[in-house]
C-alpha cells in the first residue's frame, strides 16, 4: 500500500489546490455590513427599469437636494409582478426591520400597515406643507384612517382606459368614441374580425390583465356609485349586475388574440402597436409602453375610457409610507415631505407617465395623454381598484385574480359570482 | 497483505465501446448539440439587438445591427453585485462540499447503529419549500446577528446544501469498494486519515458534480440572496439581474445579455471542472 | 457468464477493534470521528429544516392572516386545510406537479443518459460537447423561462420552424388549455363524493413544453452525474465483457445500466426536488397558465403568502408539498435501506 500513497497525495494535492485557490479569492475579505449610518434612508419600491426607475431617480434627487450628504439607499426589487418585492417586505416587517419608506397603494393595500401599527402617522407633513387643500379629498382619505393619514401619494395612474390601434379601426371601418357602449364595443369586436384582424390584445401570462380587463367591464356595469356599493359590501357579489358583466366578459373573451396566455401585458401591449391586435384595456402605464415601441399618440393609437366608464377615473396611485421604527426617521419624513411637493411630483409624473395627485401642478409641460388625463383625475368621479389592491383586501384581490383565471376558460357565470361571493365573506 | 489487491493491473488495450462504430455518435453528438443550442442562439441573439428588435417577434431574425447597448447596461448595473456573488458562492460551494464529503464517508464507510435513519432525515430535509421558510429563517438570522450579511446568506447556503452534497458523496463513497477502507485500516490508519489519504484522493469525479450542483445552485439563488441581504450593494448578482426586468417596461436586449454575463463564472467553473472527467482516473487503484 | 455480474461484495472479513477496557470507552472511541462530524450536521439541519417546518405547520393550523402574526388556533384545527383542498387551484397544482415532476423526471433522466453515453464514448471533441450540453444549467431560470416562453408561443415561436418543414397548424403549446387522458369522470362514480374534485385529471398539454425546458435545462446535469460514474466504472468490467465477447447492446445492458443504478437514483432524487418545488422556471415561462394548466404548489404557496398574506394557507399548502415528498421518499428510503444491507 504505501507505495502508492504518493500518487494518492499528488491527487490530494490537485484537489487542495484547486480549493484553496479558489478559497483565496473567496474567504479572504469579510463582507462589510451596512452598519446603521445616521445619515442614511432606505427607500424600498419595485421600480427597477426604465420609466419606473427613471421616475423614482427623480424623487431622489428632489430629495438629495434638500439633504445634501444623506446616502439614499434605492432597495428596490423587481420580478414576480411585484411578488418579489412584496416577499421581501413582509418577511422584512416580520423580522421588524422594515426599510425607511416603500411603495404602498392607498385603500386596502396602506390599510394592511395601518391597522398592524407598522407606518407611521404623518399629519405633521400634512401640515407643515398644507397638503389637505393641495390633494383631493378622496386621495387624503383613502391614506388615512381616524382622520391621520398614513401616506404621501406621488402619481396616479389609470385603470380604465381603451388603447386602439387607429389603422386597425380605420381598416375595419370601426369608430371608437367615448360614447360606445359596452355593447357596441362587442360589435366592433365582430367587424374587426371579419376583416380578418385579432379584436383584443390580451397578455394572459400575467393573472391581473384578464382581472383588469374584467374589472373595466364590471366597473361599466355598475357605475361608480355600484362600484363603491359593491366593494364596500353593501352590494352582494353574486348580484345580477355583476353576472351581466361576467356575461359581457365572456362574450369578449372569444376575440383575443389566441396567444393571449403566453403573452406579458407589455407584449400584446405591443402587439397592438405593431397592428397584431386592435384593441387593448389596460392602465395608462401602457401609454409609455407604446411610445416606446414606436407608435405615435393621434396617428397611430388612440384611447378612450373603458366603455360605459366615461366619467369614472380608476386610480390606482403610487403611494409612499414611513415605517413607525424606522431607523432614520426624521430623514424618512423629510423624505415624505419632499415627494410631495409640487415640482419633485411634476418632474416623477413625467417619467413615470401618471398624473401630478396635487391640483396645483400645472401639467401644460406634459405628453397630450397626460393632460386629458389629468382634466379627468380633477374632473372625474374617482374609484379604486380591485385589481391593485386598493378597493379591498390583499385576501379578496389574489381569490379575484383566481376566479377570472379560472372563468377565462370556464364561462361558467353562475360559479364565478358564486366564488367570488364566498371570497367576499371571508 | 494488500499489496496484491492495489498492484497495477496488467496493461490490456480495452476494447471500445459501442461498437456501432464512431460515427453514428458523432453525428448524434452534434444534432444533439445543435438542438440545445436553439434557446442559445436565441439568447445571444437577443442579447446583441438594439432594443426594439430584442422581442418575440423577432426572435429567430439576426440582429440587423450588432448593438452592444445591452451588453454595457447589463455589465454596468451587474459588475457590482458579481463580488459579492463570489464571495458567496466560493466558500458556500468549498464548505459544503467538504461538510458533505465528510458525511457521506460516515454515513457509506463507517456504519453505526442508526446512521440510515439520521441519513434518511438529512435527505428529507432538502425538500423544504424555501418561500414558507422565509419568515422563521429572517429571525433566526436576526437573532444570531448574522441577518443583512454576507456571512449570514453563506452559512444558509451551507446549511440547505448539507442534505444534497452528504447524498451525493454517500452514493459516491458507496461505489468504492469497501476493502479499501478496511485495508487502510489494517495498515493502521485512523479514520481520518482514511479520509484525508485515501478517499479524498478517489472522490474527484464526485467533488465535480458536487460542486457544479452547489455552484450552480448557489450562484443562481435568487430568494435568499434577496431576503436575506437587504443592502442592494451587498447582493449577489441574480438578485441585479432580476431588477433588469421591472414590471412597467422591459428592454429584453439587457436582460438577455445580463442573463449571458451572470452564467460566464458558472460556465467557466464547467470548463474548469470538467477536466476532471477523465476516463480513467481510478482506473488501477478501484478494485 | 459469472462476470457479467455485479462487483463481488467484499469480503466480509471484519477487523476486529483492539479490546478495550470498557464497552462504553470503545464505542466511543471507535465512533468519534462519526460523532464528531455528523453532530454539527445534524443541529443546523434540526433547526433549519424540522424547526422551521414545525413553525409551518403551526402557522398551519393557526388564524394568520394579514401582516399582524396571529397565532391562535383555527376551529377545527384542519380547516385552511378544508378549504385549500376544494379549491379548484389547489386541486389543479397538485395534479400538475405530479404529471410535471413523472414526465420531467423521465425525459430529463433519459436526455441525460444518452449524452453521457455518447459524450464518454465519443473519439473527439468531449470537452466541447460536455461544455454544449452544461451550459443551460449554468443560466438563470428566470431569463431562460422567457426565452422559452418566447420559442413556444404559437404564432410566433417554433411553429414558425415547423411551418417551413411544411406543418401547417403547429400545437397550440403553452396556450392550450385542453387537458388529455382525462380520467375525472371515470373516478366520479368510484370515488364516494366525487364532486370533490373540481378539475380534469390527465395531462395538460400546456405543461409539456415547460417539461422539454426544464429537462433542456437539467438534462447536462444529469448527463455529469453519469459520466462521474462512468469515470469511476473499472476498466475491467469492460475488458471482462469483451474477452466474453459481450455484443454493444448487451454490454450496455448488463454491465453499464447496473452500474449507473446508484446514481439514477441520486439524480432522481436531485431532480425531484427540483421538481416539486418548480417555481422559477414556471413562474417566469408561463405563470399559472390558462385555467391553472400550468400552476404548481411553489406558486400557490408564494402567492397565498405574500401577496394575499394568507400565511395560514401558504404555510398548510408547503405542509402538504412536504408531507407528499415525505409519501415518496420515506418508502423509498426505507427500503433501500433494507435492500443495502448485502
Amino acid at each position: 500500500m504505501k507505495h502508492r500513497i504518493p500518487r494518492y497525495l499528488s491527487a490530494a494535492t490537485a484537489v487542495a489546490a484547486l480549493l484553496t485557490v479558489s478559497a483565496c479569492g473567496g474567504g479572504s475579505k469579510p463582507a462589510g455590513s451596512g452598519g446603521s449610518d445616521a445619515k442614511q434612508l432606505e427607500v424600498f419600491s419595485w421600480w427597477t427599469s426604465g420609466s419606473e426607475d427613471a421616475a423614482l431617480k427623480e424623487l431622489i434627487a428632489g430629495f438629495k437636494k434638500d439633504n445634501p450628504g444623506v446616502k439614499v439607499v434605492n432597495g428596490a426589487v423587481a420580478g414576480g409582478g411585484g411578488g418579489n418585492a412584496q416577499a421581501v417586505l413582509q418577511t422584512r416587517l416580520q423580522g421588524s426591520n422594515p426599510p425607511d419608506t416603500w411603495q404602498t397603494h392607498p385603500g386596502a393595500a396602506i390599510g394592511e400597515y395601518i391597522n398592524s401599527h407598522l407606518v407611521a402617522d404623518l399629519s405633521s407633513v400634512y401640515e407643515q406643507d398644507s397638503l389637505n387643500s393641495a390633494i383631493p379629498r378622496e386621495l387624503v382619505t383613502s391614506v388615512s384612517k381616524d382622520g391621520k393619514p398614513y401616506g404621501v401619494s406621488t402619481g396616479a395612474h389609470r385603470g380604465n382606459v381603451l388603447w386602439f390601434n387607429k389603422k386597425l379601426t380605420a381598416q375595419a371601418g370601426v369608430e371608437l368614441t367615448a360614447s360606445t357602449t359596452p355593447d357596441q364595443l362587442v360589435d366592433a369586436f365582430t367587424e374587426l374580425k371579419a376583416k380578418g384582424i385579432t379584436p383584443l390584445c390580451l397578455g394572459g401570462k400575467d393573472a391581473f390583465a384578464a382581472a383588469e380587463l374584467f374589472e373595466n367591464i364590471l366597473l361599466g356595469a355598475l357605475g361608480p356609485n355600484g362600484w363603491d356599493s359593491l366593494t364596500s359590501g353593501n352590494t352582494d357579489w353574486d348580484d345580477a349586475k355583476v353576472k351581466q358583466a361576467a356575461k359581457l366578459f365572456a362574450k369578449m373573451l372569444p376575440y383575443a388574440d389566441p396567444d393571449a396566455s403566453a403573452l406579458s401585458w407589455d407584449q400584446a401591449t405591443k402587439r397592438l402597436a405593431s397592428g397584431d391586435c386592435a384593441v387593448e384595456s389596460m392602465g395608462d402605464w401602457a401609454y409609455g409602453e407604446l411610445v416606446k415601441d414606436g407608435a405615435k399618440d393621434g396617428t397611430d393609437f388612440g384611447y378612450i375610457p373603458q366603455p360605459g366608464t366615461k366619467g369614472t377615473f380608476v386610480t390606482v396611485v403610487d403611494t409612499f409610507v414611513v415605517a413607525e421604527n424606522a431607523k432614520h426617521k426624521e430623514l424618512a419624513l423629510k423624505w415624505a415631505s419632499v415627494i410631495s411637493s409640487p415640482e419633485v411630483q411634476l418632474a416623477f409624473s413625467k417619467d413615470k407617465g401618471s398624473t401630478p395627485i396635487r391640483g396645483d401642478v400645472p401639467t401644460d409641460s406634459l405628453p397630450a395623454y397626460q393632460q386629458q388625463a389629468a382634466k379627468s383625475f380633477r374632473g372625474d368621479s374617482l374609484v379604486q381598484s380591485i385589481v391593485h389592491g386598493e378597493a379591498m383586501s390583499p385576501q379578496f384581490q389574489q381569490s379575484f385574480y383566481d376566479a377570472v383565471t379560472q372563468f377565462v376558460q370556464s364561462k361558467d357565470a353562475d360559479s364565478f359570482v358564486q366564488a367570488l361571493a364566498t371570497a367576499a365573506k371571508g | 497483505m494488500s499489496t496484491a489487491r492495489i498492484s497495477a493491473p496488467p496493461r490490456r488495450r480495452p476494447v471500445r465501446y459501442p461498437g456501432t462504430g464512431p460515427l453514428a455518435g458523432a453525428v448524434a453528438l452534434v444534432l444533439l448539440a445543435a438542438l440545445f443550442l436553439v434557446p442559445v442562439y436565441v439568447l445571444m441573439m437577443a442579447a446583441l439587438k438594439p432594443p426594439v428588435q430584442a422581442d418575440a417577434v423577432h426572435m429567430w431574425e439576426l440582429p440587423e445591427s450588432i448593438d452592444f447597448s445591452g451588453v454595457e447596461q447589463a455589465w454596468e448595473k451587474l459588475s457590482p453585485n458579481v463580488r459579492n456573488s463570489l464571495l458567496m458562492v466560493l466558500p458556500a460551494t468549498i464548505v459544503s462540499s467538504l461538510v458533505g464529503a465528510l458525511n457521506g464517508f460516515v454515513l457509506a464507510k463507517l456504519p453505526f447503529r442508526g446512521a440510515k435513519v439520521l441519513f434518511a432525515a438529512m435527505l428529507l430535509g432538502m425538500f423544504i419549500p424555501y418561500q414558507v421558510i422565509l419568515v422563521p429563517l429572517v429571525r433566526f438570522l436576526q437573532s444570531v446577528d448574522l441577518y443583512g450579511t454576507l456571512p449570514g446568506l453563506i452559512l444558509v447556503h451551507i446549511i440547505y446544501g448539507i442534505p444534497i452534497t452528504t447524498l451525493i458523496f454517500r452514493n459516491y463513497f458507496n461505489q468504492l469498494p469497501h476493502e479499501m477502507v478496511e485495508a487502510a485500516r489494517v495498515d493502521g490508519c485512523s479514520n481520518a486519515a482514511i479520509f484525508l489519504r485515501v478517499m479524498l484522493p478517489l472522490s474527484l469525479p464526485g467533488f465535480v458534480v458536487c460542486a457544479i450542483f452547489q455552484f450552480t445552485n448557489i450562484w443562481n439563488d435568487f430568494l435568499f440572496g434577496i431576503t436575506v441581504v437587504p443592502d442592494p450593494t451587498q447582493q449577489p448578482v441574480t438578485v441585479a439581474l432580476n431588477n433588469l426586468a421591472g414590471n412597467f417596461s422591459v428592454q429584453w436586449n439587457t436582460v438577455m445579455a445580463g442573463a449571458l454575463l451572470a452564467a460566464l463564472p458558472t460556465a467557466l467553473v464547467y470548463i474548469l471542472l470538467g477536466r476532471f472527467f477523465v476516463r480513467g482516473l481510478t482506473a488501477g487503484s478501484v478494485k | 457468464m459469472p462476470v457479467l455480474t455485479r462487483p463481488a461484495a467484499p469480503a466480509p472479513h471484519m477487523t476486529k477493534p483492539p479490546a478495550k477496557t470498557s464497552a462504553g470507552s470503545s464505542r466511543w472511541r471507535k465512533h468519534r470521528f462519526s460523532i464528531a462530524v455528523l453532530t454539527p450536521s445534524l443541529i443546523m439541519i434540526g433547526i433549519f429544516v424540522y424547526g422551521f417546518i414545525g413553525y409551518s405547520v403551526r402557522v398551519s393550523v393557526s388564524k394568520w392572516q394579514g401582516l399582524n402574526p396571529d397565532l391562535s388556533p383555527r376551529d377545527p384545527l384542519y380547516q385552511t386545510y378544508d378549504d385549500m383542498f376544494h379549491t379548484p387551484r389547489f386541486q389543479a397544482d397538485l395534479r400538475n406537479v405530479t404529471v410535471f415532476t413523472l414526465l420531467f423526471l423521465t425525459l430529463a433522466v433519459v436526455v441525460g443518459l444518452v449524452l453521457a453515453l455518447l459524450v464518454h464514448n465519443a473519439l473527439a471533441g468531449r470537452t466541447f460537447f460536455r461544455g454544449v450540453f452544461l451550459f443551460p444549467y449554468a443560466l438563470s431560470f428566470i431569463v431562460t423561462g422567457v426565452v422559452w416562453r418566447w420559442i413556444f408561443t404559437p404564432s410566433t415561436g417554433a411553429n414558425l420552424i415547423l411551418q417551413g418543414l411544411g406543418v401547417d397548424h403547429g400545437p397550440k403549446w403553452i396556450t392550450d388549455p385542453a387537458v388529455a387522458g382525462d380520467v375525472s369522470s371515470a373516478l366520479e362514480p368510484i370515488l364516494p363524493g366525487g364532486h370533490f374534485i373540481q378539475v380534469e385529471l390527465g395531462v395538460p398539454l400546456a405543461l409539456i413544453p415547460v417539461v422539454i425546458a426544464a429537462s433542456w435545462q437539467l438534462g447536462g446535469f444529469v448527463m455529469a452525474n453519469y459520466l462521474a460514474a462512468l469515470t469511476a466504472m473499472p476498466e475491467e468490467l469492460r475488458e471482462a465483457a469483451s474477452l466474453d465477447g459481450a455484443g454493444t447492446l448487451r454490454y450496455h445492458w448488463h454491465i453499464v445500466l447496473p452500474w449507473l443504478r446508484p446514481v439514477t437514483a441520486v439524480v432522481l432524487i436531485l431532480l425531484g426536488h427540483i421538481s416539486l418545488k418548480s417555481f422559477d422556471l414556471v413562474y417566469a415561462m408561463v405563470g399559472q397558465g390558462p385555467g391553472f394548466a400550468t400552476d404548481v404548489p411553489g406558486i400557490f404557496v408564494f402567492e397565498q403568502t405574500f401577496r394575499a398574506l394568507r400565511y395560514n394557507t401558504g404555510a398548510a399548502a408547503s405542509v402538504v408539498m412536504f408531507l407528499l415528498v415525505a409519501a415518496v421518499m420515506v418508502p423509498y428510503l426505507y427500503r433501500s435501506v433494507i435492500r443495502e444491507k448485502n
